[in-house]
C-alpha cells in the first residue's frame, strides 16, 4: 500500500463517517418529529373526549332532589383577572376558565356542584428550565388535578340561544392552530 | 481499495434507504395527525348540527367551521349533503400531498 492509497481511504473513511453521522442525527431528529406528532394527537383525542363529556352534561340535576331545582347558571367563563377573584385560581394570562355546574362523583356519591377547567402553572420547570403548564380541573373548592399536561393555551366561547340567556354551546381553543373542540349543551338538563 | 469503495456503497445504499423509509414514517404520521384533525372537526360539526337548530344559527355556525378548517387544516374545506329528509352527510376535504377527504353521515 502506497502512502497516496492510505491518504485515500483515510479521507474516503472520514467522508463515510460524517455521512453516517448526518443520517443518524437526521433519522434521531425525525423520530422526535413523529413522536411529537402522535403526542398532539393523543393529548387532542383525551382533551375532546373528556371535555366534551362534561359540556354535553353541565345542567344534569339528576343527583338533586326535585324538591329543590337548582337556578345555577350551569355554564360560565371567566378570564384570568377574574377567576382568580372568584375562584383563586391563578390562570395563565390570556386564557380563560370554564366553569361547569353538573352532577359528579364526589366521595363515592353524586353531588351536584361547579367543575372547572383552566390552564395554570404546574410549579415544575423542563431541561431548559422553562416552566411548565398544564390543563387542570377542579371541582368546587377541592384541590386542582391535572389533566393533560403541556397545555399553554385555553379559550372559551359561549354561543346562547337566540333571545334567550341559556347557554347553547360552547366553542374552546385548546391549542394553537388545530384544537378546537365545540360542544352542544344537552337540552334535557336545561 | 476497490472492497473500500463497494463496502461503502453498499452501507451508503443502506443508510439511504432507510432514511427514505424514515422520511416515509414521518409522512405518514403527519396524514395520520391531519386525519385525526379532519375527523375532530367532523365530531363539532355534528354538535353544530345538534347545538343550531334553525338555518339562520346553522349558517352562522357552519360558516365558522369552515374558517377554522382552513386554520385547522391545509386548504380544510368542509360541506354537507342531505340524503334525506334527516340525515346529511358531512364532508371535509384537504390537501396534504393530493387531495383527501374524510366525511360522516349524521342526523341533521
Amino acid at each position: 500500500m502506497t502512502i497516496i492509497e492510505l491518504f485515500i481511504r483515510v479521507s474516503l473513511s472520514a467522508v463515510l463517517m460524517i455521512g453516517v453521522t448526518d443520517l443518524f442525527f437526521a433519522m434521531n431528529q425525525l423520530h422526535h418529529q413523529a413522536n411529537a406528532l402522535f403526542d398532539q394527537q393523543e393529548k387532542r383525542r383525551f382533551i375532546s373526549a373528556f371535555l366534551e363529556n362534561k359540556i354535553q352534561m353541565a345542567g344534569d340535576v339528576s343527583c338533586l332532589s326535585k324538591l329543590k331545582p337548582t337556578r345555577a347558571t350551569i355554564v360560565r367563563s371567566w378570564n384570568a383577572k377574574k377567576a382568580l377573584k372568584k375562584w383563586h385560581v391563578d390562570i395563565v394570562s390570556k386564557t380563560d376558565l370554564l366553569e361547569l355546574q353538573e352532577c359528579v362523583r364526589f366521595h363515592d356519591k353524586k353531588k351536584f356542584m361547579p367543575i372547572l377547567f383552566f390552564v395554570a402553572n404546574t410549579n415544575r420547570v423542563d431541561k431548559n428550565h422553562q416552566s411548565i403548564d398544564a390543563l387542570f380541573y377542579k371541582k368546587n373548592h377541592h384541590p386542582r388535578e391535572e389533566l393533560v399536561t403541556g397545555v399553554h393555551y385555553f379559550s372559551v366561547r359561549l354561543y346562547r340561544l337566540p333571545h334567550s340567556k341559556q347557554i347553547r354551546a360552547v366553542k374552546i381553543h385548546y391549542a394553537k392552530p388545530n384544537g378546537v373542540l365545540y360542544a352542544a349543551i344537552m337540552r334535557t338538563f336545561q | 481499495m476497490i472492497e473500500v469503495l463497494t463496502a461503502m456503497s453498499i452501507t451508503t445504499i443502506v443508510l439511504l434507504s432507510l432514511l427514505s423509509y424514515q422520511i416515509g414514517l414521518v409522512k405518514e404520521a403527519a396524514y395520520l395527525n391531519m386525519q385525526s384533525i379532519a375527523q375532530m372537526q367532523l365530531m363539532n360539526a355534528t354538535q353544530i348540527l345538534i347545538a343550531n337548530q334553525t338555518s339562520r344559527n346553522r349558517r352562522a355556525a357552519w360558516n365558522q367551521w369552515n374558517k377554522d378548517n382552513a386554520t385547522v387544516l391545509p386548504q380544510g374545506q368542509g360541506s354537507d349533503n342531505a340524503i334525506d329528509t334527516h340525515l346529511c352527510v358531512v364532508t371535509l376535504n384537504w390537501f396534504y400531498y393530493h387531495a383527501r377527504s374524510e366525511s360522516i353521515t349524521t342526523v341533521c
